[in-house]
């Protein structure tokens, strides 16, 4: 874990100071609300429906077990009681009030976190790989470059007033777990044929309402560049960018208008006259950074017979055996195994914790997995390093707190924005689409059959749902005070990324759990044997699925 | 109008012309970017100060005069708006990419909550609003002790900070180290001393 030292306690603290005063003069209207927005936003303020929202950070997903009780302690006395985890690594309370934000940032800056620059047009919270650190494909630990890039980017005069926010995501392994190729600029760690460590950059991803894939700036930059030559993407973006159109101001955009080789030319062009100046990473910054994430003492243990034994218990309990073929992924180290607890429970809001399973999960890591936590984008939690003969122990203790869904990576795995229920900016209920899809499939044997499904839901076209990269993906929209979900078809956020495609009219609201039904059973009719749900759409395309979906009209 | 000059309040010298506008007599004046292409080399025979405008709305940008920045006393860097960032990266390149010492002034809409930014990006001229206090500056600019980048202000990084602590700790190290070695054998030749003495 990233520990602060002296300069780091300084920055938060002063912070928060600094929000102090200017949530004073808010509230003496020195400062009118236009004026106030972009300050109270770049500390991740939103005013929403019926309150005050707060987004904090959790930097690339890594938290320690006081950090998950904090958030417990913040839910209990700033909220209702509950928090919501996003798909950016962050963590929402939706009923915040703001004469208490700063007494609340205040606590979150003892306890090492903040909620700087979660929200505005600046440099985000920068995302990593869920499974960093214990991933068994990692060529290295993305946490060690996802920290460089938070300090880096935190407060910087040239880039907190950019065209439109700027998304950063970063991963160590060859398996995209982190959505890199759909953020404004996507890293990806590789080693090459000596063995040395380099880096892919790619620009120009993202969602919303007009989806692309990143360009590639470079395919194989050094490590000791990297503060520099993000550095000149975001330059380039800051004086190119457009700033006459909302929904045109993203680097995407940017990128398309330009062509992805002029603007790799001119991200080079402005990279080489900075590139050995002060922001090259000496090499014994990243040595000290990677202190910070050394693995923990593993302990030695007998792999295979630990094996044999979660074998055993497999075969006397159906749900635990479910649960570790869903929820328990393979570690780097034998005998230590990744545990995901799907914040997913059948009529539950996705991504949404109460103060008591926050507390729970903190307990949890404390006696399974060193004390440390992750959040995921797909909105769950994830115990990095557990061992495989605590597996059963540990899922008993999830049981009782209704977090051993074993429903990982399957249709009720849902990715959802909060929509209208909070958010000002949505046209469409997006929650409860996803709880009546999964009241609609909660026969668990069922989910099991249909296998590897994603559905995301987005309640409006900013696509914080990320419904564009989700294998069903449904956007509500607004039809004349009505609500609509259009469906697409095809879309996949891993390495091998793809923007999924818009099936037909939309359905309203009545109808499109039934169309969600349709598009599942039309898949069970033409897959082959195992074959993914993806696989299968990738084979036989758009045609069978707008059959039996529009068949009647 | 009254400026804020390097954290002073002082009046305002300078005469911004029309492009139209006949060129007069006047100590300082500001001209925009078109007329400066223009009539560079009628501008240059002005008999006092001469300052350019670019407008970083419109998307003009230090690159275009890179070469002229010696006929400058004063860039202006007008922004509409102060959501509008391009002037940070304008004042950059001009301190840092061309060395450019003299006057930078933002004009336009900026924030006092902007001006630790801007002052750090190397603009070292605001426009005054009366409602706004003296010390506000002197505060704005306190807020924060340390900053994680490298800007045109010159302030080292925390970066560089922590990598000068930890080379001094070393060094520090390193003579505790060596004065250690020399104790030592210092005393092991006082002890062979001592043993070979009658």
């Amino acid at each position: 874990m990233y520990r602060y030292d002296t300069y780091d306690h300084e920055a938060v603290q002063e912070r928060v100071a600094q929000f102090r005063k200017q949530v004073a003069r808010r509230l003496n209207g020195e400062l009118t609300e236009d004026e106030f927005k972009p300050l109270r936003l770049m500390n991740g303020l939103y005013l929403q429906l019926h309150a005050y929202m707060l987004r904090i950070a959790i930097p690339y997903g890594t938290l320690s077990s006081d950090q998950m009780r904090l958030l417990a302690h913040i839910a209990r006395t700033y909220d209702k009681g509950y928090g919501h985890f996003t798909t950016r690594q962050n963590i929402q309370f939706h009923w915040i009030k703001l004469e208490q934000t700063p007494d609340l940032l205040e606590e979150l800056a003892h306890g090492e976190m903040h909620a700087i620059q979660t929200s505005g047009n600046c440099v985000r919270n920068v995302t990593a790989d869920h499974f960093a650190g214990a991933a068994h494909d990692e060529a290295d630990d993305p946490r060690i470059y996802a920290e460089l890039l938070r300090q880096w980017s935190s407060f910087h005069p040239e880039f907190s007033y950019l065209p439109r926010k700027f998304k950063i995501a970063i991963s160590g392994s060859p398996i995209d777990r982190a959505a890199i190729s759909v953020h404004d600029i996507g890293i990806r760690l590789f080693r090459d044929e000596n063995n040395q460590l380099r880096m892919t950059v790619t620009a120009g991803g993202g969602l919303g309402r007009t989806p692309y894939l990143g360009s590639v700036m470079h395919e194989a930059l050094e490590t000791r560049h990297l503060l520099s030559f993000i550095e000149a993407i975001v330059r380039v973006y800051n004086e190119l960018g457009r700033r006459d159109n909302l929904y045109k101001a993203r680097i995407k955009i940017l990128v398309q208008s330009l062509g992805g080789e002029v603007m790799r030319d001119k991200v080079h062009e402005e990279w080489h006259k900075i590139k050995d100046g002060a922001l090259a990473v000496p090499p014994d910054e990243i040595e000290r950074m990677r202190q910070f994430f050394a693995p923990p003492s593993w302990q030695s243990c007998d792999a295979t017979a630990d094996d044999a034994l979660v074998q055993s218990q497999c075969h006397d309990n159906a749900d635990f055996a479910a649960w570790v073929n869903h929820n328990v992924s393979p570690h780097k180290i034998a005998g230590y195994s990744i545990v995901t607890i799907a914040l997913k429970g059948r009529g539950e809001t996705p991504g949404d914790a109460t103060d008591e399973q926050m507390e729970m999960m903190a307990d949890a890591a404390d006696s399974y997995s060193f004390g440390e936590l992750r959040i995921s984008h797909e909105q769950n939690v994830i115990l990095p390093h557990v061992r495989r003969h605590d597996l059963y122990p540990l899922w008993q203790q999830l049981t009782k707190v209704r977090l051993a869904h074993a429903n990982g990576g399957l249709l009720s795995d849902i990715i959802c924005c909060p929509g209208m229920d909070y958010c000002a900016l949505a046209t469409a209920r997006s929650i409860p689409v996803a709880r009546r899809i999964g009241e609609r499939f909660k026969d668990l044997s069922r989910q099991h059959d249909i296998g590897d499904l994603r559905i995301k839901i987005s309640g409006c076209i900013n696509a914080c749902g990320h419904h564009h990269v989700g294998h069903i993906g449904i956007l509500g929209v607004d039809r004349r005070g009505e609500e609509y979900y259009q469906i697409t078809l095809g879309g996949h956020a891993g390495s091998d990324a793809s923007i999924g495609e818009i099936i037909g009219p939309a359905f309203s609201s009545d109808a499109v759990v039934d169309a969600v039904e349709t598009i599942v059973n039309t898949y069970l009719r033409v897959r082959r044997s195992d074959e993914s749900f993806l696989r299968t759409w990738r084979r036989v395309g758009k045609q069978p699925f707008k059959e039996s979906l529009y068949a009647a009209s | 109008m009254r400026l804020l000059e390097d954290g002073r309040i002082t009046d305002d010298r300078w005469l911004f012309l029309d492009d139209e506008q006949e060129l007069p007599s006047h100590p300082a004046i500001v001209v925009s970017l078109a007329r400066w292409q223009q009539q560079a080399e009628i501008l240059r025979q002005h008999q006092g100060e001469l300052a350019v405008c670019l407008d970083c709305a419109q998307g003009e940008s230090p690159r275009s005069i890179a070469e002229d920045l010696h006929c400058f006393a004063m860039v202006v860097l007008h922004i509409k708006i102060f959501k509008d960032g391009r002037a940070f990266s304008a004042a950059r390149l001009l301190r840092e990419r061309y060395r450019y010492q003299k006057a930078i002034r933002l004009r336009g809409e900026a924030l006092p909550d902007q001006w630790l930014f801007y002052h750090r990006c190397g603009v070292n001229v605001f426009e005054w609003h009366d409602q706004w206090r003296e010390e506000d500056w002197r505060d704005a600019l306190a807020e924060f002790s340390h900053s994680y980048q490298p800007a045109a202000d010159g302030a080292a990084s925390i970066m560089s900070l922590r990598q000068r602590r930890a080379s001094q700790t070393a060094t520090r190290h390193d003579s505790l180290a060596a004065s250690l070695k020399k104790n030592i054998s210092r005393r092991k030749q006082w002890q062979k001393q001592k043993r070979t003495a009658p």
